[in-house]
């Protein structure tokens, strides 16, 4: 009963998901899986296919900065975020260092992937920041995250095996 | 009390008298607790009476820097000498009665707060600021689900999360973190002895530096409850001052809900118009069905300059360091004095059951 009242609210919102940078999904996503309303109707004012991204890209860009954005909570009507990892000091560079996650996932989730892609063990050190400054909580989620930490559409995520920034 | 505000004042930032009362309220706040070992883990010759602990431990401390007290307790009392040598603290964790974990790095009200909650969906209970009741803990001695508590259970790694919790909430209000890393390395390390020695001057020595001052919202808004009542020092127009608690980005606040879920939003001090963001706005933004919002009040007018809206009845209630807070409180002010000490404000959200 409870839980049904804390939840609610927020089902109607879904349409959120298709407020996010869509210019940094890979370009084997389905752009119309994100979009689909738009997505079709400016197809068909539009001529040369190489000039579709940029016009839509510029009316979804303001739209990450709206007040919807704020309303995907709780992980229902959970949306995608771009996390960019950045190495520091000697900490070994990633080939692929985008990567998308569903913004549910705890900070942990990101830590654990990290290390997985890294090939690190459970033993060896290893720092998270975000934004060069500070180290989340590990139970914070991404998208509270990416909320209030999030830069030009990504989460920039810097590790390093020593201590940075105390 | 009285004494408090000469001595925190601080050759740039005076405090007023009610804002170091409030923080000092924040301070000594402390919680009951009920500590018992988990009975099928107790070593063999414990003494079994006797296994029970009890602590007021203050809201802004942490689970790890309780661990050497209740040791000691129970190496004096409960385990006979063989079992002491054989238990280690690394292992040591602990669990609400309804089997929750808690986190090592939530301070001690958090986690007290967030229990008020959750009992309060099961158990029909208006919340009561005057009798406390233990919040019991299970001790459990053995085989931690590390993976679950995040972090390992030593004081370094408390330090480590408060210091990332501070930071974070520095980089929430002013988008930088360099007020907390332009601190010298003693100074940031005064801030941890601070809480492990419950010292509130040193604590609020440095805190004071990363932390917003309090003065009256901008004059153009009229702020009936924070430029009265909470800032009687500040009658006369002061000039609006960057360090304020109106100035900051947003204010670092959570909400936790019942049962887990924790929402984070972005909270500026002002809203559109100009006036400051209160709680019930900020509530009703983000859990209307818990707060509704409140029809508009009908416009002021010099016959009755505080016109009350007429009041909509509310699901939900709004604990603030243990304290049911009122729905105009100023998310501005309570940024800057019901904070706990790593900087952020914990708005736990009880349900009023019938």
């Amino acid at each position: 009963m409870s839980r049904n009242v804390t939840l609610l609210p927020y089902v109607n919102n879904c349409s959120t998901s298709a407020k996010w940078p869509l210019s940094q999904v890979a370009p084997t996503q389905p752009f119309a899986h994100f979009h689909h309303g738009r997505t079709l109707s400016r197809r068909s004012n539009l001529k040369k296919p190489s000039r579709l991204w940029t016009p839509i890209r510029r009316r979804i860009r303001p739209k990450v900065r709206s007040q919807d954005a704020c309303r995907t909570w709780l992980g229902l009507t959970s949306f995608i975020v771009i996390v960019r990892f950045k190495a520091i000091g000697n900490a070994p560079i990633m080939k692929q260092n985008f990567y998308k996650i569903t913004s549910s996932n705890r900070f942990q989730a990101v830590i654990q992937f990290l290390r997985k892609e890294l090939g690190w063990q459970a033993s060896e050190p290893l720092f998270t920041y975000i934004n060069l400054s500070f180290s989340p909580a590990p139970d914070d989620t991404v998208a509270n995250l990416f909320k209030s930490c999030g830069t030009d559409g990504h989460l920039i995520v810097n590790y390093s095996t020593t201590q940075a920034w105390g | 009390m009285s004494a408090y505000p000469s001595t925190m004042s601080n050759k740039d930032r005076n405090v007023d008298y009610h804002t170091t009362l409030f923080r000092r309220l924040i301070w000594e706040g402390s919680v009951p607790l009920e500590i018992r070992v988990d009975p099928k883990e107790l070593p063999a010759n414990s003494d079994r009476g006797l296994e029970c602990y009890y602590i007021q431990a203050p809201r802004i401390s942490y689970l790890p820097l309780l661990v050497p007290q209740i040791r000691r307790f129970l190496m004096d009392v409960v385990f006979d000498e063989v079992a002491a040598k054989v238990l280690k603290e690394e292992d040591w964790w602990f669990e609400s009665e309804e089997g929750t974990l808690l986190k090592w790095h939530w301070p001690i009200g958090l986690i007290y707060d967030n229990h008020t909650i959750s009992t309060s969906v099961r158990v029909s209970s208006v919340p009561s600021t005057s009798t406390a009741i233990p919040m019991r803990l299970i001790l459990h001695l053995a085989s931690p689900p590390t993976e679950k508590l995040l972090l390992a259970p030593n004081v370094e790694a408390c330090k480590q999360a408060f210091m990332g919790q501070l930071k974070e909430a520095d980089f929430i209000r002013w988008g930088s973190t360099k007020r907390m890393t332009g601190l010298r390395k003693v100074d940031q390390d005064a801030i941890w002895e601070g809480i492990k020695e419950h010292n509130f001057d040193e604590y609020w020595r440095v805190a004071i530096k990363v932390t917003p001052t309090v003065t009256p919202a901008p004059p153009q808004s009229p702020s009936p409850l924070s430029s009265a009542a909470m800032n009687p020092s500040a009658d006369q127009a002061a000039p609006f001052d960057r360090e304020s608690a109106y100035s900051v980005r947003s204010v670092p606040v959570r909400i936790y809900l019942p049962n887990g879920p924790v929402i984070q939003e972005l909270a500026p001090t002002l809203l559109e118009d100009g006036t400051p963001h209160t709680l019930s706005h900020f509530l009703s933004s983000y859990v209307p069905l818990l707060f509704p919002p409140q029809p508009p009040a009908p416009p002021p007018s010099r016959v009755n300059p505080n016109p009350q809206a007429p009041s909509v009845r509310q699901p939900g209630y709004a604990l603030i360091q243990g304290v049911v807070s009122p729905p105009d409180a100023e998310l501005a002010w309570l940024g800057a004095c019901l904070a706990g000490a790593d900087g952020w404000l914990n708005i736990c959200i009880g349900i009023f059951r019938n």
